[in-house]
Formats: structure tokens, sequence, C-alpha cells
């Protein structure tokens, strides 16, 4: 996703096999170029060797824009307005005033401040977060989202098991199976694009008659004229199973007062989506939450600063990002989910310290940056690794590779947790490798390895 | 003689290099040279046998490779049903090659595709019974030019255009609104006008001024690169040329030498280096771009675009901190040298030159009937038709025979994309004349019904292969059929929109500050069915569970089945309810607004048998409808 490359090779089903390989059969990859589901699907799932294997889901809440960690989770003192308060416990110094909730929480959370981006434009910041790999137009089409990668490996069930809320996770299933791509709403509650209720009481028995009558009476499902038709009817199977299925409609519902007490904001509706779709149990695996904009180059801490009708200031940003995580993190432990659902919190890249620009924001800044882990056998209370005084630079790596920690050190962490091994490989349609986390392009070619310090 | 039968020994392997020739010219054999290369050897040349052999297969290969690419067919193919060179070129190698063709589309079936494929609309109902009862020997070329001159057409063929430049306000804060209006409002301009590619091409390539008063030089913003050094905006524009207008894909060669990784994937690639794409890119080494704010804040800018006299592409970054997603860069600064020829400019301005050199390439004529072709026959003479690879077009000059291409060259049928690109030069670059060509041809006019194998239906374009209709096309047609368009204003367009079709960049339609107003629904409709947003997120065609997860359940399509509701006043089962048509009249309205044909007996009697007495006759007619717009034919043009 270099987005400013036209790319032919985006486009599905022709990514430079030749039409000889085609026509030779490549047998499994179908006309579209993508693994069936079956090709990627043991019959009995173990986790893999040499993972944690604590966790069944993963929250993992997108700070699109890329959040300052000097006045996140890696506060610098001085950083905050001077009637800020802030305060520190379990080690953790936390500005109370933005994260009233999750400064009551620390003990819950675990902080590393010892992660860096390669990157420090957006697109490409992104890409990597969505995918692990670096952007690079040979391959993207071919590169699929963590997303597709952990529902493509674990158990399925009811549940379309990568969901992405409030927004597009910008990357889909690439060759993998269609079915592993995200099921994407704009904004959560209610499925709003969706209805089943035309008819009232008699909707479903309504539904199941006109269901029936097209199965009777399309020609084209009697027999396919064409292998491009063949799919079609075990694509709307699969959606009519999901139809009228408590298990997926009571996810998307949601109460007003749950909606209150997660703030009654977007990000707030997505979290409590997503914790009704893990206490569910049914098969979601991956619940992308988009939270925009934290691309804050100006009035951070100026509060109702918008653009684009968008929040764009730091200040109501974390209050209600904190609203939901609190919420979140709360109803999860008490129905006894936290532990197997790990929640991860982080942006593409880092803000630049010190003083504030001009404008009073931060500019982008690859050299370091911050990520929180909640749940899934990680534990609580815990920081590593350290900036400097002012949060430029890694101090103090804090881990075992003794480096600075990437996005694809924590896609290997997330794996580990999920029981998926980080260091599988799978062939492309076009006769290229996906790895699942790539040698990191820092300059050292590190290894991705997950950060086992942050599990208990 | 010793030196005579080492000679012999390099000869009789057959093609030797130079360098095994070096000892027989060391033993002074000098007449080896022409005996090898030349094209009489001379029969006093110790090498004259060995080399005549040579010769011989020289030319038996030759004329293998003319049998296998360029053939027209054995001398009794009857060409007497052949339309134009199409048909010629593909039912002659059919007929060759023992491959039975299917058998003609019906009239309806040709009506809906040629309508989808022409104007991104299907007919409506009154029209396939006009067309289908229509004596008129000549109808179908009628239909063509009908939708030829429709305004539909340019709505659609801009929107081609479109998808492939991207020009969209939400490009960061490049282009906003009011570059992306213009620019939309100068390719339908292009479209409506007939005018000629190549003038096209050359105001995209050689755009200057105002982006808010221009719409060709936002083709180039849409080329910048966010926060990245300004050598990667050229080579990221430079990129753009060589794949749009030439079909060759060169982001390859902006970060590395082909050596070492393009041998099996594109030979012609493969011998350049990183140097040589600098040298394609100084093309756009003079053009500055300045961004100035429209608003007082600076939160919106627009571009201005002009071009220095003197300079060349430097290595050095303008700011060391920021090295930008490439390699570094050594050496320079590079003048400008046409990748495809070596060609300098021969004036100042380099923009202009490049323009020139490209739109006079004839792989620039090439390209756009090879594209032209993919999208109206789905699959391009040379796939995928931005990878072209120069050094296997030609017949006469095939690769080497050794893996992965083992002497084959790429296009799949060399004559006739020759042809299609003779005939575009010759009509002056025009589109509609190409279409024409295209849609008329009796390979078009073929069922999407075939006995034969998926393989020979690919290969030789022996069936018709069906199309999944796009996002805008689904829409579009569900609102048609189900005769209930919804307007949409778009800023910058004068007048009331009711297609998809007609919206200019994917951010549309926007929505008011309401969440769930009606172009939410429509947005995400779009978005469902794989707009994508022309920047991060790229068109995806194919199909998923979600989709009819979307579509049997969405606002967009259900309600629009009932009968007079305030929201869709008079759709199709409203006035199917009050009229007095009976049930299986009914079913044909239905049948013909939706999958554009009247229904089978199968069918009719499926819907005349459905279901519950208790239905009121509007619950009846709505829920035939509900099925005919889920059946799988409707979202395809086939």
């Amino acid at each position: 996703m270099r987005p400013n490359s036209f790319s032919v090779i985006k486009r599905p089903g022709r990514i430079r096999i030749s039409r000889r390989d085609l026509l030779r059969g490549f047998g499994a990859l179908g006309v579209l170029g993508r693994l069936p589901a079956e090709v990627l699907r043991p019959a009995v799932w173990t986790p893999a060797p040499g993972t944690r294997a604590t966790a069944q889901t993963c929250i993992f809440i997108n700070l699109l824009g890329a959040p300052s960690h000097v006045d996140t989770f890696d506060y610098k003192a001085g950083n905050a307005p001077a009637n800020h308060k802030i305060v520190t416990s379990n080690g953790i110094t936390i500005n109370s005033t933005i994260f009233p909730n999750l400064s009551a929480i620390t003990g819950d959370l675990c902080v590393i401040r010892s992660m860096q981006s390669v990157e420090e434009a957006h697109p490409r910041g992104q890409w990597a977060v969505h995918t692990a790999h670096s952007s690079n137009p040979a391959v993207d089409a071919e590169t699929p989202h963590i997303g597709a990668v952990v529902a493509s490996e674990l158990p399925a069930g009811k549940f379309p098991a990568f969901l992405a809320l409030n927004g597009n996770p910008g990357q889909g299933s690439a060759f993998l199976s269609g079915a592993y791509g995200p099921t994407t709403t704009q904004t959560s509650c209610g499925f709003p694009y969706f209805q089943h209720d035309f008819y009232g009481a008699a909707s479903q028995q309504r539904f199941d008659q006109k269901y029936a009558l097209l199965k009777a009476l399309d020609p084209s499902r009697a027999s396919a004229p064409d292998p491009a038709y063949a799919n079609f009817d075990a694509f709307y199977e699969t959606a009519r199973g999901m139809m009228y299925d408590p298990a997926i409609g009571n996810v998307f519902s949601c109460a007003d007062a749950d909606v209150a007490r997660y703030g009654n904001t977007e990000i707030g509706k997505a979290l409590l989506v997503a914790r009704q779709a893990v206490q569910a149990r049914n098969g979601a695996r991956f619940i992308h939450v988009l939270h925009q904009n934290w691309d804050t180059h100006a009035q951070m801490y100026t509060r109702g600063y918008r653009l684009a009708g968008t929040l764009a200031n730091l200040w109501d940003l974390a209050v209600e990002l904190d609203r939901g995580l609190g919420a979140l993190v709360a109803d999860l432990k008490a129905s006894g989910d936290l532990a197997r659902t790990l929640i991860v919190v982080m942006g593409e890249f880092g803000r630049t310290p010190g003083p504030l620009n001009g404008q009073g924001g931060r500019d982008h800044l690859k050299t370091a940056m911050c990520g929180v882990l909640i749940g899934g056998g990680v534990a609580g209370g815990r920081i590593i690794g350290s900036t400097d005084a002012i949060g430029r630079v890694t101090a103090n790596p804090g881990w075992s590779q003794n480096r600075g920690i990437y996005i694809q050190d924590i896609t290997a962490t997330i794996y580990s947790a999920l029981g998926i091994d980080w260091t599988k490989t799978l062939p492309t349609p076009s006769g290229g490798t996906f790895q699942y986390c790539p040698i990191i392009s820092n300059g050292a070619n590190s290894v991705p390895t997950p950060v086992n310090e942050v599990f208990a | 003689m010793p030196a005579l039968t080492r000679f012999r020994h390099f000869v009789i392997r057959g093609g030797p290099t130079r360098a095994a020739l070096l000892p027989a010219l060391v033993a002074g054999f000098a007449c080896q040279l022409g005996a090898q290369y030349g094209p009489t050897p001379d029969i006093a040349c110790p090498a004259y046998p060995a080399a005549m052999r040579h010769q011989d297969e020289l030319a038996r290969a030759r004329e293998q490779r003319v049998k296998n690419n360029v053939r027209r067919g054995p001398l009794d193919y009857n060409g007497s049903q052949d339309v134009n060179f199409i048909d010629t070129q593909l039912f002659s190698r059919m007929y060759r090659d023992g491959v039975t063709p299917a058998g003609p589309a019906s009239d309806a079936e040709f009506l809906r595709r040629v309508t989808l494929d022409l104007t991104g609309h299907i007919p409506t109902a009154q029209q396939v019974l006009d067309y289908t009862a229509s004596t008129d020997p000549n109808k179908s070329n009628a239909l063509i030019e009908s939708l030829l001159g429709s305004s539909q057409f340019v709505d659609y063929w801009t929107l081609w255009f479109g998808n492939t430049f991207q020009v969209t306000s939400q490009y960061y804060d490049f282009i906003g609104i009011p570059g992306r209006t213009l620019f939309y409002n100068f390719v339908r301009n292009f479209v409506a006008s007939s005018g000629s590619y190549q003038d096209f091409v050359t105001a995209l390539i050689t755009g200057s001024g105002d982006t808010y008063q221009n719409g060709a030089p936002n083709y180039l913003m849409r080329g910048l690169q966010y926060s990245q050094p300004v050598q990667d905006s050229f080579d990221e524009i430079t990129n753009r040329v060589t794949t749009h207008f030439l079909g060759v894909q060169t982001t390859c060669i902006s970060c590395h030498d082909g050596r070492g990784h393009l041998e099996s994937i594109n030979l012609f690639l493969a011998g350049k280096k990183r140097v040589d794409f600098w040298q394609q890119s100084a093309f756009f080494a003079r053009m500055n771009i300045l961004r100035e704010a429209v608003d007082p804040a600076g939160a919106e800018r627009k571009g201005i675009i002009t071009d220095a006299a003197a300079g060349g592409y430097n290595s050095v970054l303008a700011d060391p901190n920021n090295p930008g997603p490439r390699p570094a860069r050594t050496g320079g600064p590079y003048s400008a040298a046409y990748l495809f020829g070596g060609q300098t400019p021969q004036a100042g301005n380099w923009r202009q030159e490049l323009a020139r050199l490209v739109v006079n390439d004839r792989q620039f004529a090439r390209a756009f009937v090879n594209y032209l072709w993919a999208q109206l026959y789905r699959i391009g003479i040379v796939d995928p038709p931005s990878g072209f690879d120069l050094a296997r077009l030609d017949p006469a000059n095939p690769p080497p025979n050794v893996p992965p291409f083992n002497g084959q060259i790429q296009p799949s049928n060399p004559a006739l994309l020759e042809q299609l690109t003779d005939a575009f030069i010759a009509s002056g670059y025009q589109l509609r004349p190409m279409i024409r060509l295209m849609v008329q041809a009796r390979a078009y006019h073929l069922s999407s019904v075939y006995s034969g194998s998926q393989v020979q239906a690919e290969q030789y374009y022996a069936k018709a292969l069906p199309r999944r209709l796009s996002a805008e096309e689904i829409y579009d047609a569900v609102t048609t059929a189900t005769n209930t368009p919804t307007a949409m204003t778009v800023e910058g367009i004068p007048g009331t929109l009711y297609y998809a079709g007609q919206l200019p960049d994917p951010s549309e339609p926007r929505s008011s500050s309401a969440v769930l107003d009606t172009n939410n629904y429509i947005r995400d409709f779009l978005g469902g069915f794989g707009r994508g947003d022309w920047n991060l997120i790229a068109r995806d065609n194919t199909s998923n569970p979600v989709l009819p997860l979307t579509y049997m359940n969405s606002n967009t399509v259900t309600p629009r089945t009932f009968g007079n509701t305030l929201f869709f006043g008079d759709s199709l089962v409203g006035r199917l309810a009050a009229s007095t048509a009976g049930d299986q009249d009914a079913v044909t309205q239905i049948a013909l607004a939706t999958v554009g044909r009247p229904p089978t007996a199968a069918e009719m009697a499926t819907a005349l048998a459905y279901p519950v007495p208790a239905y009121s006759r509007e619950q009846w007619l709505s829920d035939i409808l509900w099925v005919y717009l889920n059946e799988t034919e409707f979202f395809f043009s086939h």
C-alpha cells in the first residue's frame, strides 16, 4: 500500500501468474488466486509448539495517526498543562486528568516503552500496523492483514473471525480465502445499514420463504454456466447462516445503559461491541477497532479542537478512549474473559518530544513510540523498556533481544499469545513467499521475536 | 588441420558465443564470423557446411514461430462470417486448433451485456422488449451506435479512466474538491468530445499552473508523495506514467537494478539498471510543485506547477534525516533519457519532450488497446495489461529458449494485438472507433454458455467470459430495476446525480453531519461491493460472504422492493400492484427489469406456485422482485 503508485497488481486474480500457469490449473488457488479455506485449516486445532497460547481473541485498538507517547503511556514530566493531575501507581506514571480510568487500573496495564518504527509516514506506518510488513509495491497485493492471518489459523465459530469496527482496516485477506477478510462496519451498534426486521415479528419466516424461493428459482444455482458463478451460492449460504442467528445479532445490539457507561462515543460503542463479540465465545478472533484522529500536529491540549468534524486534540481523544477502554477491561474482568482476550493499544509511530511545536502539537517520530497490552496472559503493572529523559530515543530496550521493539515483534507476540506460529510462511499465487513476521528493515535485519517479557 | 578440428567442435554445438569463436579467430579463420552471422556463408570458408546447417536451423525456427504466432489460419478457413479482423484472428485460430466456439448469445443476453459494458447500466424492461422484438437486421449495430453516443457512455468511460488515475479529493491535502472536480471534468470532456488520446495524455504529462484552476495537473498531484524526498515523487509519477500509458510497471527498478531480480518476471526490465530508471525519472526532475495555502489556517493547499529551465535528477536529498522509502541514491545529477529507446530531450522543457516521446511510441497505442481489450474481453492479450515485457513481444524475435519463458512470447495473439494497435493509430487515437471494433466483432457476441473447457474458453476467447459488475454498476442496476433512483448532490458537479456511475470520486456522496443519512448508506453499500477509495483501499470486484450479507439485509435494497412508500415513491412493485397486470405479466415484467430477459418456463412455474395464500399481492410481488435481484446473473455482465 504505497497508495501513491498505481498498481494493477492490486487487482486480485492476475497477480503475475502467467495465463499459462492459470491454464495449467493452479488448481488449489482457483481462478482468483486465493487459497481455499480448507487448505489452511487443520482438522483439529492445537496451539503451535513454542507459543504461549494464552488468548483466544485479540482486540487491536489502532490509534490512527500515531499518538504522542510522551503525553500518554511514556509520560514525561512537564508535558501536560499545569493543572493536570499526574499520578504514579504500580510504577506507571500517567496523566489521570485525561486517563481517569486507566490511571486507576495500572495494575492491568503492560506498557512497552522501547518501541520504535522504521516509518514516519502514515500510510507506510499504518500498512506496517495492519500487516507487519513494510509496504512494497511488488508484494503488497499478496500481503494479508494480520487479522486475516489470525482468522485463517484459529478455530472458526459462527461469528466472523475478523471484525473491523469503526472503519476499514486498510487491507483484506489478500490471497487467503475471502472468508478470512474483515467484516467491516463504519459504526458499530446495530450494524445500522443492515436491517432484517422489515416485517416485524414475521421477519425471519418471511426471509426464510424468500430465500427458499431464491434457491428454487434461480437457474444459475441449478447449474452454473461459468466458474465465476460457482462460489456465489456458497457465499449466500454462509451469509444466511449469520442472519437471524442471535449469536450474531446480539453482538451488535447495544443496550442504552451500556452505551452510556462506555461514554456514548463511537469508540465506546465499538469497544462495547467488541466486548460482546468476545463474550459470545462464538469465533471472533481478531477485532480491529479504529480510533482517530491521533495525528496531533496542532492544539494537542485544546479541548473541543476538531479537524473536518473529527476530534483532533489529544485531551478529548484520551478521555473518550479511556472511558471505553476502562469499561471494556472492567466488563471482561467481571465475566472472566480478560485472561483469554489480548487487548493491544498502539498507533504507527511516536511524536516529537520536548516542547510543543509552534501550533501546540507534536510531529512524527520513529525513534521512540509506545504500546500497551492488557489481558490475554499479559502481566499488568509492568513496564518494558524505557526512553531517555525526554522520550526521543530508546535508553533501555528491556527485553531479551536488547534492541528496539518493532511492530513485527508485537505481531509475533500477538500470534504467540493466540497459539499461532509466528515463523510460519505460505506460498503466494505469484510464486513468492509470505512470511507471517518478516525480517525487520531496521538496518540490522532483526528477526521478529515475541516479547515474552510481557507475559505473566 | 588441428585448428579446424577445434573450430568445428565449437560450431557443431550450434550458436557459439563470441568467446567460443575467439580461438578460431585467433587461429585466423576470419570467415567464420561471416559464416555464422552473415546472410550468405562463403562457400569457400571451411566453416561453410556447419554454417549452412545453422542457417537452416534458424530458418526453420523462424518459420515455426511464425506458424505458432502469426497464423492467419489454414487456407480453407471460411471467414465469410467475420465482421472484422478481430473475428479473423480469433476464429481462424480456433478453426486451426479444432476449438469449437460457443454459440451466439441471444438478443436479450447481447443487449444486457453491451449496455453494461458500454454504459454501466442495465437495459430497461421496455428496451429488452423492443430490442428482442425488432426485425431490423442491423439492430445490433444501431444499438451499439446509440450506446456510443449516449451520456451514460461518457459517465462510464470517464469513471473507467478515473479508476486508473485515481485523482481523489481525499489524497492527503494535495487535490481537494476543486482539483478533483476540475480533473473529473477534464477527463469527461475528453471522453465526450472524441478527442485524441495523444493530446489527452500530453496534457496530463505536461500539466502546469494552478491545480485549482486547471484539471490536468491534478494527475501529477496524485503522484506526489507525502513527507518524502522530492525524488520519490518524481519516481512515483514516472511509474504512473510508464504503467498508465505504456503498460510497463517500472516501480521495481526504481529501487534496484533489474538484474538478479527480474529474470523470471520481465526480461526487458531485467536488463535495465536503476540508473536507467533515474534517467527516465529525470524527465520530471525540472518540475517544481509549490504547495500554496488556500485558507488562512493552511489546512487546505493547492499546487502551482512550473518547470525550471535547467537541472537534472539529483541523488542528494534535501533533508538527510528524511531518506524516504527507497534505498540511497548515488551519482548524478542525471540528465533525461527515455527508458524505452534511449532518446534524450531535444528541447529544454523535459516534460514536453517526455510527452512527445511517450505518445508517439508505438507501445503507447499498443498498451491502450490492450487495456481496452482486457476491459471488454476480460483478459488482456498481454496479461496483466500493466506487465508488458518488451523483450517478449515480437514473434520474429522471441526470448531465448530457456526457462522460465522457454522461447515463448508474451502476447497470446500478437497479430491481433498489432492490428488493433494499427487501427487505433489510424483512427487518430480515438476511443469510440476501437470500442466499436471490439463490440461489433462476432467474437463479442458469443454466448457465455460453453461445453468446452474453461481453459479453452480463456485461451481462445471461445465464449463470452462473465464479468462481475462493479459496485457502482450493482447499485445503479438495483435502483434502475426497482425504479427507485435516489438524488445525490456532489459539491462542484451541477445539478442532481442519480447514479453511482456518475460520482467523481469514491468520497462521494458525502454525508451531512447525521450519521445515518442516505449518503452514508450509499457509500457503505458501494464500499461493501469493493469500490475502494482510490488511495488506501484498492477496488475489488471479487465476491465473498459479506457481500450477500450486506445485500440481503441492506436498507439500500430491501425497501426498494416494497410498494409505494414515503421513501421510494413510484417503485416497480408499487406500479405493478396498482396495475391490472396478471400474475404472469407481473413476473415477466420483474424478470425483464432485473435480469433483462423473460422468465424461463421453470422460473415462471416456480414463481406462480409461490407461496402462502395469506400474502397480499404487493407482498407477493415484492418477494418475487427480491428473488430476481438476488439471482446470480444479476450481478454479472454475461
